[in-house]
């Protein structure tokens, strides 16, 4: 009996086509946004550990500054990184130098953005992701003025493209592409990206400027040991600093504050979306209501021949419910397909955006339509299920 | 002596509109015996639709007591109440009261549903009861597709669906022509006769009420006169 109760409800919104439709509207634009924003918020989220998973959970990173403000004017010494390699636990260590200078290509000149790296140690930067080479080959440790151009820059930095063994122009002296690096697209490489990969030390010589290290990687031998290399770390830093004008921050610290963001942006974001879940039902309670006022008359029949109050409340509930259960399901198709959507043109612009089939998240769109449905259908559903029979018969 | 199987003890019913209170019913006492066939009468507004909706369950009545079948129906919820329509009594009403957009078979298929009885053996009986009423071939027609006659034989398909020891009939002929009224009529004698149902039924004209055995005069919502009428006996036979 209960599976008749679904159909005689679907019955009854096929003879109200227009005004069921009208009705699931809400419904469909609120489960519709609230899953477009889930899907798309799930693959940030996805993208995001992919991203960290390269890196590798070893991984530290010391930047210079206690806090953001003050990064401006604190500096990492080059002189850090051979203490951190020194500590007990470290397997090694690289700096990461920037700089942002005119750089010429043919007929243009354009200023750019320089990333100089310690050439001896660029196997630590691939290892933890942050260089990968596309075309060409790597820098190695006799190169100075041979370059890498991340894989952005080749192709939009100048108005043609700029092609391996093409020479760029730097303060007077001549970089040979020597490499082009992967498209990363992604957060931490996108540094790289549309850059200059350069020589720190050939960096220095042409600019006749000392650098100071922006960032330096560390990688801890073992990953269990981090928060202890850590810990080592900031107190050798802070002896021979003086003060604690650094930051170090652990790869799975970075995720989990990426995460938490993400989440909170995708929370406040699925709230407003779920605004329109309740105008849904809202909808849903006014067609309830004018249907029960409609069928006062068959609602008296109906008990008149023996139908309970319960069976009354039930056929109204389900009536409701199944409202919302195919505005739901409408709903979840077209917000999947947004998002489907999001992530091709999120992947076509370089920034990776996995969207995947989620059965949870099906399932529970489904059950949730279902449930406000109920719920909305509840007050008219008690109406009819409390009317006298006789008056309800006497209507015309 | 048959078993009485409605037992209506003082039954007031009041109707209070503003200021004014109305006694539909004033203290009304009223048996029906098994496989009875009663009519009640009275002029417009003198509460014989009330009755009928009292004693058919419809209605609480505001004092009194209704015995169906020995159970006083004050102490029954009413979930309990409309279980008891569905099982013991079916409903005939002058204006048919049928759902319009169901077609005739599933009008006669609905009090089957509220009993809880499979879908399969629904169709089969009311098949059946649509075959025996003369309306084999309008089954699958909606009640805006037939004549007041064959909507009103839908009506008492659907009365007998569920197989009730009582029909009630609220002016049954009522919005009928006087041929298909009488063809109603015949149809609702022979539920008596040989299937042996009780029949309780509202009329405002002498010639339908002359159909019973008995016929209870109402005025102001009083009983004035119980006259039995002697042309007709229940034979042991007619039992089914």
């Amino acid at each position: 009996m209960d599976l008749e109760l679904f159909s005689r409800a679907t019955e009854n919104l096929k003879r109200q086509k227009f005004r069921s439709l009208l009705t699931l509207l809400g419904i469909i634009i609120g489960i519709g946004s609230v899953v477009a924003l889930i899907s798309i918020g799930d693959g940030f989220n996805k993208s995001v550990e992919k991203e960290f998973e390269k890196m590798g959970s070893n991984t530290l990173i010391i930047l210079p500054g206690s806090s953001f403000m003050s990064s401006v004017f604190a500096k990492l010494e080059k002189k850090d990184v051979d203490r951190i390699e020194a500590i007990k636990g470290v397997e090694s260590a690289t700096p990461l130098f920037l700089a942002s200078q005119t750089v010429g290509f043919k007929e243009e000149k354009k200023s750019a953005l320089l990333v100089g790296i310690d050439t001896k140690k660029q196997d630590l930067l691939e290892d933890i992701g942050l260089l990968s080479i596309g075309e060409g080959r790597n820098l190695t440790s006799s190169d100075s003025f041979s370059v890498l151009i991340g894989k952005r820059f080749s192709e939009e930095k100048f108005d043609s493209e700029i092609e391996l063994k093409q020479k760029l122009v730097l303060d007077g002296s001549y970089l040979r592409v020597v490499g082009i690096t992967k498209s990363a697209g992604q957060s931490f490489g996108a540094a790289f990206d549309s850059a200059i990969v350069i020589n720190y030390k050939t960096l220095e010589e042409i600019t006749g400027e000392e650098l100071t290290p922006f960032r330096i990687f560390a990688k801890a031998v073992n990953k269990k040991e981090v928060s202890e290399v850590k810990e080592r770390i900031k107190k050798e830093l802070k002896k021979a600093h003086g003060k604690e004008d650094f930051q170090i921050m652990t790869a799975s610290q970075i995720q989990e504050s990426a995460l938490s963001i993400l989440g909170l942006i995708q929370m406040v974001l699925v709230f407003i979306a779920g605004i329109s879940l309740v105008v849904g039902g809202i909808g849903i309670m006014n067609t309830m209501l004018m249907a029960v006022m409609e069928r006062t008359r068959e609602i008296g029949i109906m008990k008149a021949v023996g139908a309970t109050n319960t069976i009354i409340l039930s056929l109204f509930l389900v009536e409701s419910g199944v409202i919302g259960l195919i505005g739901g399901f409408i709903g979840y198709v077209i917000g999947f397909s947004i998002a489907l959507i999001g992530g091709m043109i999120a992947s076509s612009s370089g920034i990776n955006l996995i969207i995947e089939f989620n059965p949870l998240l099906l399932f529970g769109s489904l059950a949730f339509a279902f449930l406000i449905g109920m719920i909305s259908g509840f007050i008219p559903a008690r109406r009819a299920s409390l009317m006298e029979p006789v008056e309800a018969l006497r209507e015309e | 002596m048959s078993e009485i199987i409605i037992d209506a003890k003082n039954i007031v019913k009041t109707y209070v509109m503003g200021e004014t209170k109305l006694n539909a019913l004033d203290d009304v006492s009223f048996e029906l015996k098994k496989q009875e066939f009663v009519a009640i009468m009275g002029p417009s507004g003198s509460g014989k639709t009330t009755l009928l909706d009292v004693l058919s369950v419809l209605l609480r009545p505001t004092s009194g007591e209704v015995f169906i079948n020995k159970k006083p129906i004050s102490k029954m919820n009413d979930n309990e109440l409309a279980l008891i329509r569905g099982r013991t009594i079916g409903f005939v009403f002058q204006t048919f009261n049928l759902i319009n957009r169901l077609t005739a078979k599933e009008n006669v298929m609905m009090p089957l549903w509220f009993q809880g009885i499979p879908k399969n053996k629904r169709e089969k009986i009311s098949e059946e009861i649509l075959t025996d009423v003369g309306l084999a071939d309008r089954m699958h027609h909606r009640p805006t597709e037939l004549s007041g006659g064959q909507r009103q034989r839908v009506a008492i398909a659907r009365a007998l669906a569920v197989n009730p020891d009582i029909i009630v009939a609220d002016e049954p002929t009522g919005n009928l022509d006087s041929v298909s009224g009488k063809q109603i009529m015949e149809l609702i004698n022979e539920l008596h006769d040989k299937k042996g149902k009780t029949i309780l039924m509202v009329t405002h004209e002498r010639e339908i009420a002359d159909h019973a055995e008995r016929i209870i005069h109402l005025k102001d919502g009083k009983i004035i006169h119980n006259e039995t009428l002697k042309k007709k006996k229940i034979t042991e036979k007619s039992v089914k």
